[in-house]
């Protein structure tokens, strides 16, 4: 990168700020007009916290940017490479983990990292009073030893494979014990962490502004840039509407935001978006899958094996992601999103095949009814799908309708708003979920097939004893080929019982101003490194 | 008029008290929990079980309701679940921003309505009359988000004069305030023009254009101050109307007020922050209708509340 940091913006921003200021004259317009070397970013909605003990929904482009973490994952190989630690080693076949310590860090309140901020920042996180969300993604962790200064052991009562992948998120970042003291409650408002940028100014609803923190230069080794980052700061806006984020970009008042794909597209055909043009697009695979969820008790029609293999005969996905999907996304037959640990393209399910749909449900005891439905006991076979009431789910909820409709199987869609649809399957009264799940490791699944989750996010209610095994067996499987191995077995036994039948995984795609250089999109945990990135002309 | 005020303030009492009640059940009513807002997919059993006892939401109903009421009467609104910060501070940190846009709409509508009434009805039946008229119901007619989005691609995007989004000075307002005052200008001309149109026929009128009283003091000192009457008792209900618009409004602008919090805070099922902000906006429309009843007595001193 021939970089030249922070050189100044183009002439229609200055040309906006003039008459900004001629206009209005208002402090607040002063202000901006000297943030010219800002990254502005688009977010769709606030995090409830910037405290990573809070909130559920961590982010990389606040939190990821405010606090550093004991390891961080390569964005080029998915590599675990140091960030805050130099070097670490799991001992005790598992049940511990060493991290030496940089001695060069410095929280943004000034203080010295040290193993003490380690166990603070992890005890803090696993106390129940506390209720940290991240806390039940520490597996076991039981606590922290301080060696000495620069040396942490971080305990676990069993082995637990996901740890180290965990250690990179940014819910686990190190916070600065003596803020966490000296703050009390206020430090949830304002979070004192290690990473490149600090905290600055908070609207409550509108936006975060964070500043670059200049003492910065601990960053991992795939920057090319070790020192401070390269812009003044980084403004993240809560702009809920799309069409209102894509007016942004377009007039210049933003510099990344995500795009719907369908708008990427038409942009890029129209020359609006691309090589000369004053945007450009960046695209990464989701870290998940969407799924069709069928209930597996309480009696519902989709209880029967049967009834979900024939269903997972019936759906193309490759039809799915063309005509839902403007064909950006891939189809997915396995459990897991090809950027989520354990993805194996070998794991295939049941192939779409029309006839051996019907012939599963004609060895049930279904026959074709007039209507051109599988009956039975004079019941056509129909049941409900739930989904969320976004453009993207009705459209592919329409689409897999069509398909089981070729099948002989009725589906009715009923769309809710997201919480409400996660916050009303505990009871198992619905048929079918036709949603998507989003994590990095593969140990994810214990939350959705474990059966000590069935009251909570098991909400397919599935419950198998073998399941189960290869879900803990998974966790605590230390060894990477072994783990590997365990969850094959695991993808292959849901596959064959079909609780979940996997779509696709689609591409997130993003805008961005053609003088915003040096992003990097991290393909292993879903987003964007900032560290390197600059104003300037394209290369 | 003491008596008036104190059985119109008991009656907010009431008023307050069963919309308090109305938000409790319908809360109570619409799926998902404080525990789900906090863990989302994370959480064990034992944590979330945890969390409901600390929440205090295992206890029964109507002590969960009472406990709620009592707090509230203190001032305490509880603590939103999903950020953790008390309601109180979470409204008012945002109330300030709607407040702003309601009193840039309504200034927009008292200036645009009024005026387009009063000159319709001095009209009466001219091509202005008509004209008039025809905008006025297409500024009631035409979907607030739609025309919010064609003043933002119009004169944010082609035109570049104002800000699509975003908040900031009062450029930001001016483009949401038109796009949610069409309709209160729309229909605050209608009622100005009827109202207008029943004074000007009255004897005391003819009266004072007899006694060769100049004409335009004629319609804006005698007639329509009488014509007010009736048009400021719309302006409650169409302030009543902002605080519904605003949440769609600020969405589509960005504006991080009361409506978008409103908004928020139904996606994340966080009780508490609806419930805080459902009986603010209760409030402020029961009081902006109390205030609109005394303001008669100032705008007609016929009008005696005793």
């Amino acid at each position: 990168m021939n970089s030249t940091p922070r050189t100044s913006r183009r002439t229609p921003r200055a040309r906006g700020l003039l008459a900004a200021l001629l206009l209005s004259g208002v402090a607040a317009a002063f202000s901006s007009a000297l943030a010219q070397d800002t990254l502005r970013i688009a977010m769709p909605s606030e995090p409830p916290s910037l405290d990573v003990h809070v909130t559920s929904s961590a982010t990389g482009f606040l939190h990821g940017m405010i606090n550093a973490t004991l390891v961080a994952r390569d964005p080029y190989t998915g590599d675990f490479v140091p960030w805050l630690a130099e070097s670490w080693e799991v001992l005790d076949g598992g049940t511990s983990i060493r991290f030496d310590l940089r001695d060069d860090v410095y929280f943004h309140d000034g203080t010295n990292m040290t193993a003490e901020d380690v166990k603070v920042t992890f005890e803090r996180m696993m106390d129940p009073e506390m209720a940290a969300p991240a806390a039940s993604n520490a597996g076991s962790l039981s606590g922290v030893t301080v060696v000495d200064d620069y040396t942490a052991i971080v305990h676990y009562d069993e082995p637990f494979a996901p740890a180290m992948l965990n250690m990179t998120n940014a819910y686990f970042g190190i916070l600065s014990s003596a803020a966490i003291e000296s703050m009390g409650d206020g430090f949830s408002q304002a979070p004192v962490g290690a990473g490149p940028f600090k905290i600055g100014r908070v609207v409550p609803g509108d936006r975060v502004e964070l500043e670059r923190y200049d003492d910065y230069a601990w960053a991992p080794p795939f920057y090319e840039n070790q020192g401070a980052a390269l812009v003044d700061g980084i403004t993240v806006m809560f702009i809920p509407d799309d069409a209102t984020q894509l007016l942004l970009i377009q007039t210049d008042g933003l510099d990344l935001a995500g795009a719907p794909p369908r708008d990427v597209l038409r942009m890029t055909e129209s020359g609006d978006v691309g090589e000369g043009a004053d945007l450009q697009s960046y695209a990464y695979l989701f870290a998940g899958v969407h799924y069709l969820g069928l209930t597996t008790c309480c009696e519902r029609v989709t209880d029967e094996q049967a009834v979900r293999v024939a269903i997972a005969h019936a759906i193309d996905r490759e039809e799915i992601v063309d005509a839902a999907l403007e064909g950006l996304a891939i189809p997915i037959t396995g459990l897991y999103s090809p950027a989520t640990w354990g993805y194996d393209p070998e794991m295939t399910g049941y192939a779409f095949d029309l006839e051996a749909s019907a012939a599963v449900l004609e060895e049930a005891g279904f026959t074709r009814g007039s209507n051109g439905n599988f009956q039975r006991d004079g019941q056509d076979l129909s049941f409900t799908v739930w989904t969320y009431n976004t453009p993207e789910s009705v459209r592919v909820a329409q689409i897999v309708q069509a398909q089981l409709a070729d099948a002989g199987i009725d589906m009715q869609i009923q769309q809710m708003e997201s919480a409400a649809l996660l916050g009303s399957t505990q009871l198992g009264e619905h048929d079918a979920l036709l949603i998507n799940y989003g994590w990095t490791d593969g140990g994810i699944l214990t939350y959705f097939f474990h059966t000590n989750r069935l009251e909570t996010t098991n909400r397919v209610h599935f419950s198998d004893p073998e399941v189960d095994r290869l879900l803990e067996k998974g966790e605590s499987t230390v060894d990477v080929d072994e783990r590997f191995a365990v969850y094959q077995e695991l993808q292959t036994r849901l596959l064959e019982l079909s609780p979940w039948i996997p779509l696709y995984t689609p591409e997130i795609t993003y805008l961005a101003r053609s003088d915003v250089q040096g992003l990097i999109v991290n393909h292993y945990s879903g987003g964007f490194n900032f560290h390197d990135v600059y104003f300037g002309d394209q290369d | 008029m003491p008596a008036y005020l104190v059985r119109r303030i008991l009656s907010v009492v009431i008023v307050m008290l069963g919309a308090s009640l109305f938000v409790f059940v319908i809360s109570q009513l619409t799926p998902g929990d404080a525990v789900s807002v906090r863990y989302g997919d994370t959480g064990t059993p034992e944590q979330r079980e945890m969390l409901r006892r600390q929440l205090g939401l295992d206890q029964s109903l109507p002590v969960q309701y009472f406990r709620f009421v009592g707090n509230a009467i203190r001032g305490d609104l509880g603590v939103s679940h999903r950020s953790g910060r008390p309601v109180t501070q979470e409204i008012l940190s945002r109330l300030p921003v709607t407040l702003q846009l309601a009193s840039a709409t309504l200034l927009i509508a008292i200036i645009v309505g009024v005026s387009a009434g009063i000159i319709a009805a001095v009209k009466q039946n001219t091509i202005l009359d008509v004209g008039m008229i025809t905008i006025a119901l297409l500024g009631v007619s035409i979907p607030s988000f739609w025309l919010g989005l064609m003043l933002q691609v119009v004169f944010g995007y082609q035109l570049g004069w104002l800000p699509v989004a975003g908040s900031g000075d009062w450029r930001y307002y001016i483009l949401p305030a038109l796009s949610l005052g069409s309709s209160a200008a729309g229909g605050l001309a209608r009622y100005t023009r009827s109202a207008m149109l029943e004074v000007i026929r009255l004897d005391y009128i003819r009266t004072a254009q007899a006694k060769g009283l100049d004409s335009r003091k004629v319609m804006l000192k005698h007639a329509l101050r009488n014509a007010l009457i009736p048009v400021t008792s719309i302006l409650g209900l169409q302030f009543a109307g902002l605080m519904g618009g605003a949440i769609i409004t600020e969405s589509i602008f960005a504006l991080p007020g009361v409506g978008r919090l409103s908004i928020e805070a139904l996606a994340s099922r966080d009780v508490p922050l609806v419930q805080g902000v459902v009986l603010m906006a209760a409030a402020i429309i029961v009081l902006a209708n109390l205030i609109v009843d005394l303001f008669y007595t100032v705008i007609d001193p016929r009008i005696r509340y005793d």
